[in-house]
């Protein structure tokens, strides 16, 4: 199983810094990173950035058991 | 799987056996079946191994698989349907219906992305209807079996929980694809019923651009959220008063676009099994798909190889979709 990076991991406020696309398989992820890199858009301040990350995270951190989400992980974070 | 459209002896049986059941018909049949371990929702479309009908006499029933270690119901208001995440099983899943054109379905519909707790547990579920010819005239209804009540202003959630070795998952199959070289539509005011729209960055009436480009309403916009194209839908656009009604919401700073027409039933049967070769082999446990692709790809009387289900109002996979079949299904962790 992909170990998931832990929320102090700067690399995950760095999502949310670039205009990236990403090709995710987990539709929770599809939904709730769109929803997120909207609102990170409208506020890049780093306690919002803090927020949306924990919010992110937590839905990963939930699912981590389905594969789906585990290769969300790799493309992400290799 | 034990799903499919049955008659009202059968769905009797079917609910003495204590078994999980999400039960969809016309509201007369609905109200007359026994009290029960099921919830349900009115709408008399469905497709089944007979292909696409619509009837008042048989019901379709889904049949949750017998992991299922235990379930409960609960009956949301609009003051309490926030906690709808938050009160799901931590492993395990929910089922939520909800009926058509009321207060419950609009707040749903514009504020469940911010709800506690979303998607970290899979939430499926469907919008009720009734007949097309009397839609909006009677009211919808969703049921809660077991205690024989019916709403037509609240949402009805079966919370079910999984053993530990087994977890749910939910997919969707959009047979939609957006035009790649066309305009470029966003929205600042969110909801059903956007009066402006920015095409390439210009604004207009929103009206007014479907009349000038002569879109076809039959078909969704498309929008790509990172790898899943999610579909809203239109319902009317008045000329005169300018109103367009949207069957699910537009979201500031996403970007849509007009869907490529499907020119008929063949067209949207190669679609689905495109769609449905590309997602793997999937055992639905349960399913829905949308009324919009009952009508607009003549399936009555027609089959969609094993992609049965009902037809409904509008389809939830998290969050309100349109135009779109959603799934869900059960797998061993490993």
């Amino acid at each position: 199983m992909s170990q998931l990076p832990p929320i102090s991991d700067p690399r995950w406020a760095s999502l949310f810094e670039k205009d990236k696309k990403y090709d995710f398989q987990f539709l929770a992820i599809n939904i709730v990173f769109t929803r997120l890199s909207i609102e990170a858009k409208k506020d890049p301040s780093p306690p919002n950035l803090k927020k949306v990350s924990q919010e992110l995270w937590d839905v990963f951190q939930k699912n981590i058991h389905n594969p789906k989400v585990q290769n969300d992980v790799k493309k992400i974070f290799g | 799987m034990n799903n499919e459209l049955k008659n009202f002896e059968q769905a009797c049986r079917q609910i003495e056996s204590g078994r999980c059941l999400v039960i969809t018909s016309d509201e007369s049949f609905l109200r007359r079946l026994p009290k029960g371990n099921w919830i349900g929702a009115t709408t008399p479309y469905a497709m089944s191994s007979d292909g696409g009908e619509c009837t008042d006499q048989k019901a379709y029933i889904q049949e949750l698989p017998p992991v299922i270690k235990s379930s409960r119901v609960k009956v949301y208001q609009t003051g309490d349907i926030s906690s709808v995440y938050a009160d799901a099983y931590p492993s395990g899943f929910s089922v939520i219906l909800i009926p058509a054109f009321t207060d419950m379905h609009v707040k749903f519909a514009n504020e469940v992305p911010t709800y506690k707790g979303f998607g970290q547990t899979v939430l499926m579920g469907w919008i009720s209807g009734t007949k097309l010819d009397v839609l909006g005239k009677q009211p919808a209804r969703v049921f809660d079996g077991s205690s024989g009540k019916s709403y037509s202003d609240a949402a009805v959630v079966m919370h079910f929980q999984l053993p530990d070795n087994k977890y749910a998952d939910m997919g969707i199959i959009n047979i939609f694809e957006p035009t790649v070289d066309g305009d470029v539509l966003s929205f600042e005011e969110e909801g059903l019923s956007p009066s402006k729209v920015l095409v390439n960055g210009k604004p207009e009436l929103f009206a007014d651009y479907i009349e000038r480009k002569n879109v076809n309403i039959k078909w969704p916009m498309v929008s790509d959220y990172h790898g899943a194209g999610v579909n809203v839908s239109f319902l009317s656009v008045d000329n005169a008063t300018k109103e367009v009604k949207l069957v699910g919401p537009v979201f500031r700073g996403l970007e849509y676009r007009l869907a490529k027409p499907m020119a008929n039933y063949g067209a949207y049967l190669e679609a689905f099994r495109r769609q449905v070769s590309m997602k793997g082999n999937n055992e639905m446990a349960l399913t829905c798909n949308c009324i919009f692709n009952y009508l607009y790809g003549e399936l009555e009387g027609k089959r969609l190889d094993e992609l049965n289900g009902p037809f409904v109002f509008g389809e939830i996979a998290y969050q309100l979709l349109n135009q779109t079949l959603v799934y869900v299904s059960i797998h061993d962790r490993q």
